[in-house]
């Protein structure tokens, strides 16, 4: 009962004149959206007002050179062992290398017949050492 | 005593037929401009200059050569402002001499004559692995001022393996280019002028220089083995294979002695080395195309690797002393 009343006072009461001025005025405001800005910058602000907890700074202090030296390990670690993981690409370089220096050679020489051969091209000074090289029991070869 | 000059007459008959044999062998089906320009290679002469450029490691190289042509005979110059200069390449047929000025030396190998017909390719042969090629002619323009046709040599799925630019009436290439599996260029020469009424000299086609080192490629061979620690091993003539050249490469920072060995089957090169060879692996990159074979001995390891089949491979690995080989 007392509650019914309540409402009806609060019913004529927002029907009042006063109230009616306050909602036309309130309406014809323009309406206006939050700028991203805005909301960034209030963001920030939070951020820097927000206390710092005591735990987490003594974490950073002291587990920070921890982290860092761990990594340094790590990347040490790495650096040991790298040959080790290479080594087999380095293999396969070798044969890859076997197969490509056959198929070169036998493609230019299939090419050029009895032209400049592929492991005479730019040897114009392979010699300079071997020619001088030649030993009495090679020369006999001949 | 009658029968020893039939007998004589009889064993050079089945000589040169035997010889006509081999290089004339199942030519039948190939189309006549082709046949032809297979029977040029061995018959033609003329005199030119073409331009060669081919794959060299990572790079191409280029270089102009003076070519003159009489027969199965050529020699070959370079022009002067060319880093060649002075060199002078002579085959015969019999053998390839290759002369060096600076260093006052000839370097003799086999004859490079073998095989040097592209067609040769498309020929079928025993030991050797060959794809099955086709071929299309069509117009090949002007090269050299001479009218050509072009055949285009394709594997069975259509990837173009080569082109050659034949001058009809000659037969002669004037112009060939080299594609590897995915179509890229590795290699071709091309005429830029040819003259097909050459004038000979008597000693266009020898090389006579008294007090140059005659180096064979045997001798090569043994020095690069010593210069890079390694056993001096070479295959024997009587495997039917002839040295024709070794130089040494440094893949990975190795010194692995190549040498390569010709024949009437084919070719392979035999590798030696300190380091490992995995077989697997080496016939992974032969993609089935070559054959390869590999041992250790006394602390090297040595790879085959040719165009012939695995069985002739192991044959020579036995003659290497590959006791392994089955």
């Amino acid at each position: 009962m007392n509650r019914k009343k309540t409402q009806s006072e609060l019913d004529a009461l927002l029907k009042s004149e006063s109230q009616q001025t306050i909602r036309r005025v309130v309406n014809s405001l323009p309406e206006e959206s939050l700028s991203l800005s805005w909301r960034s910058d209030l963001n920030e602000r939070l951020h820097k007002v927000r206390p710092q907890s005591r735990w987490r700074g003594r974490v950073a202090r002291g587990w920070k050179p921890a982290l860092g030296l761990a990594l340094a390990g790590c990347l040490a670690t790495l650096i040991a062992i790298r040959p080790g993981v290479q080594a087999p690409q380095k293999s396969h370089q070798i044969e890859a290398s076997l197969v490509s220096t056959y198929t070169d050679s036998a493609n230019v020489d299939d090419l050029i017949g009895p032209g400049l051969a592929v492991h005479e091209v730019n040897d114009t000074t392979r010699s300079s050492d071997s020619s001088t090289q030649w030993t009495e029991s090679d020369l006999t070869n001949l | 005593m009658i029968f020893r000059p039939i007998a004589l007459i009889l064993a050079v008959a089945f000589a040169a037929f035997s010889v006509g044999q081999d290089h004339d062998r199942d030519l039948s089906d190939l189309p006549p401009l082709v046949r032809k320009s297979v029977l040029a290679n061995r018959t033609a002469k003329y005199s030119g200059v073409r331009t060669v450029q081919f794959k060299h490691g990572p790079d191409r190289v280029s270089h102009i050569e003076y070519v003159l042509k009489n027969g199965i005979k050529t020699r070959i110059e370079f022009p002067d402002d060319s880093k060649y200069k002075g060199q002078i390449i002579v085959d015969d047929g019999h053998q390839r001499l290759h002369y060096f000025p600076d260093r006052n030396e000839i370097d003799q190998e086999p004859a490079h004559v073998h095989e040097t017909h592209p067609m040769a390719k498309m020929v079928p042969d025993g030991d050797r692995m060959r794809p099955k090629l086709t071929r299309e002619i069509t117009d090949g323009g002007i090269l050299a001022g001479w009218s050509t046709q072009v055949v285009i040599v394709s594997d069975p799925h259509g990837n173009v393996v080569q082109k050659m630019w034949i001058e009809p009436n000659s037969g002669v290439v004037l112009k060939r280019v080299l594609f590897d599996e995915v179509g890229t260029q590795v290699g071709y020469f091309e005429f830029s002028k040819i003259n097909f009424n050459p004038t000979f000299a008597a000693g266009d086609f020898r090389i006579d220089r008294k007090g140059a080192v005659v180096v064979t490629p045997t001798m090569e061979a043994n020095r690069l083995a010593a210069k890079s620690g390694l056993s001096a091993v070479n295959v024997p003539q009587s495997s039917g294979f002839l040295l024709e050249n070794s130089r040494t490469i440094h893949p990975d920072n190795t010194d692995v002695l190549a040498q390569t060995y010709v024949g009437d089957t084919g070719r392979f090169t035999l590798f030696q080395l300190r380091g490992d060879v995995n077989q697997t692996r080496l016939q992974r990159f032969a993609h089935g195309r070559l054959s390869t074979y590999t041992w250790r001995r006394g602390g090297e390891s040595f790879a085959l690797v040719g165009d012939l089949s695995g069985d002739k491979l192991r044959e020579i690995a036995r003659l290497l002393g590959d006791s392994s080989a089955p």
